[in-house]
């Protein structure tokens, strides 16, 4: 690790730049990573502490509580519309959670009318992309997608009235940054593992030898749990989990699917399945900040949902 | 106690890991003696309803600190008191019945006990011994601040006691009797004191009941792990044991189907969206965008607590009452009416009346600020000097206008939420945001230069240790983004502001954004050109934090040499500057260049790095040192912020400078000391020509 190091830098500046102290206990670490790598693992470790602290002050726990006219079934048609208007700009995931959660602690500080929800869905869109995305979709396309029924002064004035009453807090932690988080958090270990693999037991690392199998697995395995968040957030009953439990839930249930899957069909993925007991093992050692007792009880909630709703994510699943 | 009481208390925890991750020791203390004392005395029910309402949770954050403090003056006078104290009931009702936020009830409790001349508690003989032996008590020890030398104590707790959010901390005078006394106090009862018998005593008379802990109770499912391998039949099985389906086909629905069905009145611009009738229970944010009338300065259940004699409203009271800072003017006239509209001032003042009341002496008020000169102009916003009516400080006003075609510009969204969740002494400071019809006023706290006029000023030779000391404040600041991953994107020396006592303060975060996905792809026009990385000139659009360490290493440079380092004016010219400098990339330093286009068109001849040392004479090596750490054309080789701030070449700062709480300058140390800079042309009123266009930064 440490030759690796001095080789790769580019001024004879670099070994200057550690102390010996901290070179010492690098070659003590055997697994620390090149110092640059490491850092920014730090980065994202203080962040994803951050954010998971951050998740109180963003959950929208009932937010149809006090709501005259707005039901759960509402809120789960509307959401689901958001989906597809989400899918048909090609915005980014997490714009989508952010405008969901938008749009949840809007409804918590205000009533609002049947027939204004979608005008507050495409709202919490609007100001969710504004936020997350490098260009956000025109007013005009949003409001055509609405059948032009909203002018375009309703909208800004209810964009002005969300940010208000949000006091401007929009920067949500949200499932698609737990999401991110945990996959990469896993992957590295992973990578970490097959590393330490190769010299060991050189003759026999069948999860070596075929990285695209391994890579087309693991690929499914993110679409599958992003698939199962998804799910999740048109349903109201997982208001009551903070964004974190939910993904922790589903990767669980995405490994759980596949696991099954994989033994279902045949000898042939040995190396994906390997892949994901790869994952299942670093997923035991330590996982989040969370409860486990709610993480069990949010996957078994997931599950149901996921069962439900088994259309669309069929073709996740029988590849 | 019960569920909801552990439950609170990793509330609490958690809050005291994100708002004291760094200064752990610091806060330490307080917290876990606020958490112990917190369980005792505080009601379960409120408790309870705090966390269920995790909208109301957020705006107590603002106030926690404070809060805690309060906490911590009102137990030690409950503990000395209590088994004084009438019927439990009374306490009871107090709590819960007639007080919306615990921050009301503390108030009033601590008024209680410090007018005597209303309480509703009656004084025993005991008490009023207690009352009138207090001041002697406390003047006996003093104990130092457990971490920080005195000066940053004081503005440490300086800071605790401003409690509105977006006051930055201001240094307390002794104005007021109250405030010394409760300052007095509090730093006294941090000591070694523990809660004894007698408050547990009290927690029993008020007859807490054990709430039935439906939260945390663990339901699980009676579902046996399906032994089915088949995974159709393993979702199978659990479609059929469960009743009705909370999604069904979620995208089935389209665009048409809901709007269908909606008939909407447009009547005018006003949206018909909500009802007032129906408003929620959530006060606060609300009461600022629905215009407030006086009589909204109630008594939120009504309910007086006896018929009270007025007593005259000082200013200091107001003062008090809505925890604003010490230096604060209320207009003329807000006394008055106070006195005449408002109830018995031993009202407790509810959250929501006190947003109000905060509106009416002038916060979200365009009216309160007034216009000076012009600083510049943008596309979509004109900054103003100004003047804030109420501190007599001076403000920046940046007003952007709404009538845009797609509504609120995304660059004022994201600079409003990012600023709203940064609160570091290096980044400047959101004082409040005034919503007007046509526009919306960003009011900011006025620093009197850029660093790019600081450097004019100076003749470009800054002293060098004033390098350091910039360089210091400006990867702090930077260090405290980067950890809740918000990139600046867009440094330069013109929007790192500075005020007269050397204070640095990273601003404009228009640009920025809170990074979640990291290999997001940004549009790459971003940084201006001068202090953009090799990598995103070359078309690199995965941004990392380290895309703002390169511009770091580039201001530092200028600091030091008095010239900006690649003054490129395209982007070739740009890259050429920068190769000729630290020699072509090659394979080696820069893995994957070979690969890119963009390097291969533009076919840079072969340059060899030059040694710095010609170019930046005046910086020694360690300087040197950290400079090319800065300028790695690896992006994830750079060297971040955090890690910059520990190089030896800040050795002569001192320790300290790295365990000071976020929201205290480094000034505050008496080994950080501003030295004069050798070009410095003593001009005190800077009417230059370039005053015109400064603080063009601020613009969009």
């Amino acid at each position: 690790m440490r030759v690796n190091m001095s080789t790769l830098s580019d001024s004879g500046f670099e070994e200057d730049l550690h102390s010996p102290a901290e070179s010492r206990e690098q070659r003590a670490r055997p697994r620390a990573r090149l110092s640059a790598e490491r850092l920014h693992c730090d980065y994202d470790e203080s962040c994803f502490i951050i954010q998971t602290h951050k998740q109180h002050h963003f959950q929208a726990r009932d937010c149809l509580a006090r709501q005259p006219q707005i039901t759960a079934e509402a809120r789960c048609k509307l959401v689901s519309w958001l989906l597809a208007v989400y899918k048909h700009f090609k915005l980014s995931f997490e714009s989508c959670c952010l405008a969901v959660n938008i749009m949840d602690r809007f409804l918590v500080t205000t009533s609002v009318a049947a027939d204004c929800f979608q005008l507050l869905g495409v709202t919490s869109l609007l100001i969710a992309t504004k936020h997350v995305e490098v260009c956000s979709p025109r007013i005009k396309q949003l409001l055509s997608l609405c059948c032009d029924a909203f002018s375009r002064e309703q909208l800004c004035n209810l964009e002005c009235l969300v940010l208000l009453r949000l006091n401007f807090r929009l920067a949500a932690p949200t499932l698609a940054f737990f999401l991110d988080y945990f996959i990469s958090r896993e992957l590295s270990r992973y990578a970490i593992g097959t590393e330490e693999k190769i010299p060991d037991e050189g003759n026999n690392c069948r999860s070596w030898k075929a990285p695209e199998e391994q890579l087309f697995s693991v690929k499914r395995y993110k679409c599958l749990a992003g698939k199962v968040c998804e799910l999740s957030l048109a349903d109201y009953a997982f208001n009551k989990y903070r964004p974190s439990v939910i993904v922790q839930s589903a990767l669980n249930l995405a490994k759980d699917l596949l696991r099954r899957q994989l033994k279902e069909s045949s000898v042939k993925h040995t190396s994906s399945s390997e892949t994901l007991d790869f994952l299942c093992g670093a997923d035991n050692n330590s996982q989040g900040l969370d409860d486990h007792t709610l993480i069990q009880q949010c996957t078994q909630e997931l599950k149901l949902l996921v069962s439900l709703n088994q259309e669309s994510i069929q073709d996740l699943i029988t590849l | 106690m019960t569920s909801a009481a552990l439950s609170f208390i990793l509330f609490l925890c958690s809050l005291s890991y994100s708002l004291a991750s760094k200064q752990q020791d610091v806060y330490e203390d307080l917290w876990n003696r606020n958490v112990d004392i917190a369980k005792e005395t505080l009601h379960v029910d409120f408790l309870q309803q705090m966390q269920t309402n995790s909208l109301q949770a957020e705006r107590y954050i603002n106030f926690t600190l404070q809060d805690i403090n309060y906490v911590l003056e009102v137990t030690n006078m409950l503990k000395k008191m209590s088994k004084k104290v009438r019927k439990p009931e009374d306490i009871r009702d107090f709590i819960t019945g007639r007080y919306t936020s615990y921050k009301s009830f503390l108030d009033t409790l601590l008024q209680q006990y410090f007018f005597k001349d209303t309480p509703p508690i009656k004084p025993t003989p005991a008490m009023k011994k207690y009352l009138e032996t207090y001041s002697a008590e406390q003047c006996g020890e003093k104990r130092r601040h457990p971490a920080c030398e005195k000066e940053v104590a004081e503005g440490w707790s300086a800071g605790l006691s401003g409690s509105f959010s977006f006051w930055p901390p201001v240094p307390q005078r002794p104005m007021e009797k109250m405030k010394r006394f409760k300052r007095r106090l509090s730093l006294t009862l941090r000591g070694s004191q523990t809660i004894d018998e007698s408050l547990s005593e009290l927690a029993e008379q008020m007859t807490i009941e054990e709430n039935s802990s439906k939260d945390s109770e663990p339901i699980v499912r009676n579902g046996r792990p399906p032994s089915s391998h088949s995974m159709h039949s393993f979702l199978h099985q659990y479609t059929g044991s469960f009743k009705k389906p909370p999604l069904r086909r979620p995208h089935s629905v389209i665009g048409g189907s809901l709007s269908s069905f909606m008939a909407m009145p447009r009547n005018g611009s006003r949206l018909d969206i909500v009802h007032e009738n129906l408003k929620m229970g959530s006060d606060g944010e609300s009461d600022q965008a629905s215009g407030t009338s006086s009589d909204e300065v109630q008594s939120p259940t009504g309910v007086c607590l006896r018929t009270r004699t007025h007593r005259r409203i000082s200013m200091e009271d107001v003062n008090k009452r809505l925890s604003l800072p010490a230096d604060i003017r209320i207009p003329d006239g807000y006394l008055e009416k106070l006195q005449l509209s408002s109830p018995p001032f031993d009202q407790p003042l509810s959250r929501r009346s006190r947003r109000a009341s905060l509106s009416e002496i002038g916060f979200g008020k365009l009216e309160t600020y007034i216009k000076l000169d012009k600083l510049g102009e943008g596309t979509y916003a004109t900054v103003f000097k100004g003047r804030s009516k109420l501190t007599d400080n001076l403000v920046a006003l940046k007003e952007i206008r709404l009538e845009h075609e797609e509504g609120a510009p995304c660059t004022a969204i994201r600079e409003v939420s990012l600023l709203k969740d940064l609160k570091h002494a290096n980044i400047v400071t959101l004082h409040d945001i005034v919503h007007t019809e046509k526009s919306l006023t960003l009011v900011f706290e006025y620093l009197d230069k850029d660093l790019k006029q600081y450097m004019d000023d100076c003749g470009n030779i800054m002293s060098m240790h004033n390098v350091k000391i910039f360089l210091f404040q400006i990867l702090r600041g930077l260090a405290y983004c980067h950890r809740r991953k918000v990139l600046h994107r867009d440094l330069k020396p013109q929007n790192l502001l500075i005020n007269e006592r050397g204070e640095l303060k990273l601003a404009d975060f228009g640009l920025a954004r809170a990074k979640s996905v990291p290999t997001k792809t940004y549009s790459n026009e971003v940084v201006t050109l001068w202090y953009r990385p090799p990598d995103v000139l070359l078309g690199s659009s995965e941004y990392s934090t380290q895309i703002d360490m390169w511009g770091v290493g580039c201001i530092f440079y200028e600091m030091a040499a008095g010239r900006p380092l690649f003054p490129g004016s395209t982007v070739e010219d740009e890259l050429h500057l920068i190769f000729r400098l630290l020699g072509t990339p090659t394979e080696d330093n820069w893995p994957g260049i070979s690969s890119i286009e963009e390097f291969k068109s533009y076919n840079f001849p072969k340059y060899k790095p030059q040694p710095f040392i010609n170019h930046a004479p005046r910086l020694d090596t360690e300087g040197i040192e950290l400079l090319l750490s800065f300028l790695k054309y690896e992006s994830k080789k750079r060297v971040s912020a955090d890690d910059s701030m520990k190089h030896s070449y800040f050795k002569s700062l001192g320790m300290r400078v790295h365990t000071l709480p976020e929201s205290i300058s480094i000034f505050t140390l008496k080994e950080v000391q501003l030295q004069r800079d050798p070009g410095y042309r003593n001009a005190s009123y800077p009417e230059t020509g370039n005053s015109k266009n400064r603080r063009q930064s601020m613009l969009f």
